[in-house]
């Protein structure tokens, strides 16, 4: 009698003590898990602001104080036709599209290496190679243009009536990359005269009645397999000389 | 896991799923028998990894590192750390599980995550945490070493932290691309008696012979052999040893990927490093034995393209091209898709390939070391 109490008591014991352990290693377990997702929760919230690479390094050296000189691929783009699609469709519906072409923006430019830097209104600043050495910026940032412009047009054939087109200009050249901005309001971007180019490029593709345009520069280093058509001369506002870009034609970029 | 996403998709590219596995696993009870000898236990990347020593022995070591100059704790948090920072989910839950063996708080390693600090640490051991860091991602390696050697840090804790760093290089990326799953060993960390069955195994393991971390006790021949100059940085540490001997045999084994394309795809990580001795001395191997003109190794390295690079190339030069900034997202997609047409001793090859052209090629940023 007195064995089968104790026994009984051992038992009980025994199973209290692995049901607390039981329970410990769960709650332990989940905290483990609750870790993984806070730290990949808290890259994700970062990235969105900044690129990782800018993020780490304002963490690391504890101030916005970062810039440098460095070869970056400017791509601006411009999104044509959308202030006419604009008046006809409702504010839901039109926030729904551009937020929509703005994803699917980001989806092509990090396929290819590259960040965008910033929307303008419609448009884009988008740079490769402005956060680590890339050699293969140029092919990139002509790969990306290419995919962008056929997300494009995926996206106005998903909108009735539409005649959705992007218009891109691409340059590039050395930079100041960093951290610019008054008190309140910061953002990782680059400056520099090449910049400005960059944006005349785009520009040019009205005159030259091109969809991507890209300067010298950029064909330099760009994969020989894309095939270029070059464009006469053109002057562009704050250079001197008339500048030659190349329409990119699309073959040979898969 | 998809391609591509759909323009509905609302998940920004860094959201990926962790994903199936690249490869089926296989049962492989040697090599979990030598992990449960080492060890103590068997990782859950074994099914994955085996059987290339290439693969595994990576693991193998940084479970339980032979060391030199480096304490345990370092060690251990340098593979944590960058684990973290190259958002390695598999490696991040391993190193995590040994902290905790090792009987750190989960405070503690909230605080080695975000300062590259632990209790007991000082300056130069933070700064070593740095180097790792810096080696990892490519970039101010030199200022963290001059800083690293006014603090006394000595050159052969140097070397070590530099070489746990790369070979924690060629391990993340390699638990990422593979998609290697979290496993019951994560548990671990947080049972009691298995921190005491740790300390138990880990007192008799250093009495048992000469056979330490899998690794042969053979005369060290990597620093005679095409990479010699960049294993050789680290010297006679144990880490430098253990990634000379993998470098070579990864090399001369040519029957799941030839020795050609394994140079090009070295090329192209040199390149993008940049480790431009490396790239140099990789272009004179390729044209001597394997008649590779200067012009097609440009094209190959800048294009990964041209007369060199076939089709059965190409796809392993683009896995080479990704691997190098290792942006969670696109290698894993990547790597999907660049190894669709091999086997799985191909897929296995290949990203070994990548994990120790990696891994060799950051070496390259040591060279200052070397200079009187």
């Amino acid at each position: 009698m007195f064995l089968d109490l104790a026994l009984l008591t051992l038992a009980a014991v025994a199973g209290t003590g692995f049901w607390f352990y039981y329970r410990r290693t769960q709650r332990l377990r989940r905290r483990l898990d609750d870790a993984n997702r806070e730290l990949e929760q808290l890259q994700r919230t970062f990235n969105r602001f900044a690129p990782a690479k800018v993020v780490d390094d304002i963490l690391e050296k504890r101030t916005l104080d970062i810039a440098e000189t460095r070869e970056v691929t400017i791509l601006f783009a411009d999104l044509r036709g959308f202030t006419a699609l604009s008046e006809r469709l409702d504010a839901p519906a039109l926030l729904s599209l551009l937020n929509t072409y703005f994803h699917s923006m980001d989806r092509a430019v990090d396929a290819h290496s590259g960040f965008i830097s910033k929307f303008i209104g419609d448009g884009l600043l988008v740079l490769f190679g402005a956060l680590h050495h890339n050699p293969w910026q140029s092919t990139d940032a002509v790969k990306a243009a290419l995919e962008m412009q056929r997300r494009v047009q995926g996206l106005d054939e998903d909108v009735p009536g539409a005649t959705l087109s992007l218009s891109i200009g691409i340059h590039r050249g050395p930079v100041v990359a960093g951290i610019v901005g008054s008190f309140g309001v910061k953002e990782f971007t680059v400056v520099g005269r090449h910049v400005n180019l960059a944006s005349r490029v785009e520009a040019l593709t009205r005159t030259h009645g091109a969809d991507i345009l890209i300067t010298d520069a950029v064909k330099e280093d760009l994969d020989p397999a894309i095939a270029l058509a070059e464009q006469p001369p053109a002057e562009v506002k704050g250079v001197q000389e008339p500048i030659v870009t190349h329409a990119v034609r699309g073959e040979g970029a898969d | 896991m998809p391609d591509d996403r759909s323009f509905d998709d609302p998940r920004p590219p860094t959201e990926e799923e962790w994903g199936t596995p690249l490869v089926e696993p296989r049962s492989a009870p040697t090599l979990e028998k030598q992990f449960r000898r080492r060890i103590g236990m068997v990782s859950g990347a074994v099914p994955y990894v085996a059987p290339h020593p290439w693969l595994y022995r990576p693991f193998l070591f940084l479970s339980d590192p032979a060391l030199s100059a480096l304490s345990e704790d370092v060690a251990a948090s340098i593979s944590f750390i960058i684990a973290r920072d190259n958002s390695c989910r598999f490696c991040y839950s391993t190193f995590r599980t040994l902290l905790r063996l090792s009987n750190y708080s989960a405070s503690e390693i909230q605080d080695l995550e975000t300062h590259f600090s632990a209790q007991g640490f000082d300056e130069t051991e933070e700064w070593g945490l740095r180097l790792a860091v810096r080696l990892s991602r490519c970039e101010h390696v030199p200022q963290a070493l001059d800083r690293l050697r006014g603090l006394g840090y000595s050159p052969t804790a140097l070397r070590e932290t530099a070489g746990i760093s790369v070979l924690n290089v060629a391990a993340n990326r390699i638990g990422t691309t593979l998609s290697i799953p979290l496993g019951r060993f994560e548990d671990m960390g947080e049972k009691w008696y298995f921190r005491s069955w740790r300390l138990l195994t880990r007192s008799l393991l250093t009495l048992t012979g000469p056979e330490r971390n899998g690794m042969p006790a053979v005369p060290d021949a990597g620093a005679e052999g095409l990479l010699g100059p960049w294993v050789g940085i680290l010297e006679d540490t144990p880490v430098g040893t253990l990634l000379g001997h993998l470098a070579e045999q990864w090399l001369s084994d040519d029957r799941a990927l030839s020795r050609r394309t394994k140079l090009l795809m070295l090329a192209v990580v040199a390149r993008g490093i940049p480790a431009p001795e490396l790239e140099g001395t990789v272009q004179t191997a390729l044209r001597e034995h394997h008649d590779v003109s200067g012009a097609a190794f440009e094209a190959a390295v800048d294009h990964l393209g041209g007369a060199a690079v076939d089709a059965a190339v190409e796809p392993r030069l683009r896995l080479a091209r990704a691997s190098i900034r290792y942006d969670f997202g696109p290698i894993k997609r990547i790597a999907r898709n660049c190894t669709r047409d091999l086997d799985r001793a191909g897929t296995l090859e290949a990203i070994a390939s990548i994990g120790l052209a990696n891994a060799v090629a950051r070496l390259e940023l040591l060279f200052p070391l070397a200079e009187p």
